[in-house]
C-alpha cells in the first residue's frame, strides 16, 4: 500500500480489484485517488452531477476493514465506480439529468446499483447525461455541457456522456451507462473506452428511469474488455422485479475471454456497414478488421436485405414511448424540458399509432434477417459510428461531400441495428484521426452471447494497443 | 433533421443504396396551422410558437416514416407481428 494517487488512476478496473484482494492497494486509497482525480478534471468536464464524497470514504473505510479481516465482498471489492443518474441509488437524487427529476430521491437501489453493491464496489458519484437520455450529445441545460476529455471543445455523444468522459479521463474505474439506440456504444466509441450493450433482457432496467421500454437496456462502460466483462458479470441475470429479463443462466465472461478469434467467422455487410463513412473511421476498422483476421478469424460478407430503414423504425419507436411516458409532465410543466427534449417528445405526440407498429414490425422482419446470417456467422463487425466526435454545440454533422447532415440520425446510423433486434453489441477502441480523437467499432452477437463478443474484443485488445492510451488532462 | 442518406436511400425497399448520389426525400411541408390541428387531435397543448420547431422535426422524419409503412404494408411481410419485447424461448444454457 501506499502509491501515489497518480499512479492509481492509472490502474485498469481489474487490476485495481486484484490489488486490493492482494492487500497490495487498499479501496480507501482507490477511492482517495478518484475523488482527487475528479476534483481535479471535472471543472473542465462536467461529467458528474454529483459526487459522494462523504459516503465513498465512509463506504471505501469499510472495504478496507473487511478485506484486512480477510473477507471479500466480491469481484469488485473496494473499487471506485459511478453510475449514469437515470439509475436509483437509494438515498440520493436520480436526475435523469432533467428538472423535472432535480428533487426525486429513490428509496430503493435500482437492480443494477444493488448487484454492484454485493459485489463490492464503491460508488464516487452519479453522472450527467443527456436529459432524460433523448439525444446524443450530453448538452445537458441543467446540469451542464459534458466535454470529451480527448478535446474539451469536442463532444463526448450520449446520452450516457458522463459516463464515458468520467471513464476516459480516469475519474473513477468503471460507469454504468445506459443504452436505447446506442447511448453506451456511441460515448465509448468517441471516448476511447469499452462498452457493452447487453442482449434485451439480460440486465435488469428495474429502478432505471425509462426512455423507450422496448429497447432499454444498462450496461457497463469500463477502459479495457476485461474490465467490462468483471462488471457486466456482476449485473447479469434475471430480476423477478424485471418481467422483461430472461432465465438464462450467466456465463462465466472472464473465463473466455482468452480463447481467441481462430476460426471465428466474422460477418460484414459490405452494402451496409462501409459505406457512408468519414475515410478516418472506414480506415481504421477496415484495419481492426485485417488484423482480427491475422488473429485467425475468417471474413464472410453476408446481405441483410431490409437493414436499409432501420433509422427511421428506431427514430419511430425512440419518439412514440418516450412521449407517452412524458405524457404528463409536457403538459404539466413542458417548460421544465429542454428545448431539444421537449421538441422531440412533442414530435412523439404526433406520430401515428400506424407508424409505430409498423417500425415495431420491421424490427420482427430485421431481426429474423441477422438470426438467419448467424447461421453463417459468429459475430458480426462494423463502425460504432461513422464520424469521430464533433464539436460542442454542433446540430449537424459532415460525413462524406462536405454535405450536412442532421446529427441525431446520422450518430445511429450503426448503433440502430442492435438495439431494434434486441442483439447485444460491444464497441471496441480501433484507432484514432489525424486530430488525435478515437474511433470505436461494433461487434454484434447472437442473443446473449456476450462472452463471445468480450472473447473477441479481448483477442483484439491483446493484438493492438489503442486502450492503453490516455487522453491528457 | 433529415434521417441519414444511408437510410432514407432505401427505406421503401426501393434499389438505391447508400454511397451513390440519392437525393434526400423532401421534407413534408406541415404548416403551422397543420400542426396546431394536429396536436389538438392529439390534446397536446403545445404553447404559442412551437409550431415552427416541432413542424421542422416532423416534416424531415414524416417522408421515411411513411415509407417504411410502405415497405412494411407489402404481402410478403403481411405475417410478421409487432414486436414490443423480446422473448427468448428458443434459447437454451449459456451461449445461443
Amino acid at each position: 500500500m501506499g502509491q501515489p494517487g497518480s499512479e492509481l488512476i492509472g490502474l485498469t478496473l481489474a487490476e485495481a480489484a486484484r490489488r486490493v484482494k492482494a492487500k497490495e492497494v487498499s479501496p480507501v486509497e482507490l477511492v482517495e485517488a478518484s475523488l482527487e482525480r475528479i476534483s481535479q478534471v471535472d471543472g473542465r468536464l462536467a461529467a458528474f452531477i454529483r459526487v459522494f464524497e462523504q459516503e465513498a470514504r465512509q463506504v471505501a473505510k469499510a472495504a478496507e476493514m473487511m478485506v484486512l479481516a480477510g473477507h471479500d465482498l466480491g469481484p469488485l471489492h473496494g473499487v471506485p465506480v459511478a453510475l449514469k443518474d437515470n439509475v436509483a441509488v437509494r438515498g440520493f437524487p436520480t436526475t435523469a439529468g432533467s428538472k423535472v427529476l432535480a428533487d426525486w430521491v429513490p428509496q430503493q437501489d435500482a437492480t443494477v446499483a444493488r448487484r454492484l453493491r454485493q459485489a463490492g464496489a464503491v460508488f464516487v458519484g452519479k453522472l450527467n447525461m443527456h436529459e432524460f437520455a433523448w439525444g446524443g450529445t450530453s448538452d445537458n441545460p441543467h446540469y451542464g455541457t459534458v466535454r470529451n476529455p480527448w478535446n474539451l471543445e469536442r463532444f463526448p455523444a450520449g446520452s450516457s456522456g458522463g459516463s464515458g468522459a468520467a471513464v476516459a479521463a480516469r475519474s473513477c474505474y468503471g460507469a454504468i451507462g445506459t443504452d436505447t439506440g446506442g447511448s453506451i456504444r456511441l460515448p465509448s466509441a468517441v471516448n476511447g473506452i469499452v462498452g457493452i450493450r447487453p442482449t434485451y433482457g439480460r440486465v435488469s432496467n428495474h429502478g432505471i428511469v425509462p426512455l423507450a421500454w422496448s429497447m432499454d437496456t444498462a450496461g457497463p462502460m469500463a477502459r479495457t474488455v476485461e474490465d467490462c466483462a468483471l462488471m457486466f458479470e456482476a449485473i447479469a441475470g434475471h430480476d423477478p422485479k424485471d418481467a422483461s429479463t430472461a432465465r438464462v443462466p450467466v456465463s462465466d465472461y472472464l473465463a473466455a475471454l482468452g480463447g481467441g478469434v481462430k476460426g471465428l467467422r466474422i460477418g460484414v455487410v459490405p452494402g451496409y456497414f462501409f459505406h457512408h463513412l468519414q475515410p478516418a473511421v472506414l480506415q481504421a476498422v477496415r484495419q481492426a478488421l485485417d488484423t482480427m483476421v491475422t488473429c485467425g478469424g475468417q471474413l464472410v460478407e453476408v446481405e441483410i436485405e431490409h437493414i436499409h430503414g432501420n433509422i427511421s423504425a428506431q427514430l419511430t419507436i425512440e419518439a412514440a414511448e418516450p412521449s407517452t411516458y412524458h405524457q404528463r409532465w409536457l403538459r404539466q410543466r413542458p417548460d421544465d424540458y429542454g428545448e431539444d427534449v421537449r421538441t422531440l417528445l412533442e414530435v412523439g405526440e404526433l406520430l401515428l399509432a400506424t407508424h409505430y407498429l409498423q417500425a415495431q414490425r420491421y424490427r420482427g422482419l430485421l431481426r429474423g434477417e441477422f438470426m438467419k446470417a448467424f447461421e453463417r456467422v459468429d459475430v458480426f463487425v462494423c463502425p460504432t459510428l461513422p464520424f469521430t466526435a464533433t464539436r460542442i454545440g454542433e446540430m449537424k454533422v459532415v460525413i462524406e461531400n462536405g454535405v450536412e447532415e442532421d446529427m441525431l440520425s446520422a450518430i445511429m446510423q450503426f448503433t440502430g441495428v442492435p438495439s431494434l433486434t434486441g442483439l447485444p453489441s460491444l464497441n471496441v477502441p480501433c484507432g484514432f484521426d489525424a486530430d488525435g480523437l478515437p474511433i470505436g467499432m461494433q461487434l454484434i452477437g447472437r442473443p446473449f452471447s456476450e462472452a463471445t463478443l468480450f472473447r473477441t474484443g479481448a483477442a483484439f485488445q491483446a493484438a493492438t494497443d489503442f486502450h492503453l492510451r490516455a487522453p491528457v488532462l | 433533421m433529415n434521417p441519414s442518406d444511408a437510410d432514407s436511400a432505401a427505406a421503401d425497399g426501393g434499389s438505391n443504396l447508400p454511397g451513390t448520389s440519392v437525393p434526400m426525400r423532401h421534407p413534408s411541408n406541415i404548416t403551422p396551422e397543420v400542426l396546431r390541428t394536429l396536436a389538438d387531435h392529439a390534446d397536446l397543448p403545445l404553447a404559442t410558437g412551437r409550431e415552427k420547431a416541432v413542424a421542422a422535426v416532423l416534416g424531415a422524419w414524416l417522408p421515411d416514416v411513411n415509407a417504411l409503412c410502405r415497405k412494411m404494408s407489402a404481402p410478403e411481410h403481411q405475417e410478421l407481428a409487432p414486436a414490443t419485447t423480446f422473448i427468448h424461448p428458443d434459447i437454451g444454457e449459456g451461449e445461443a
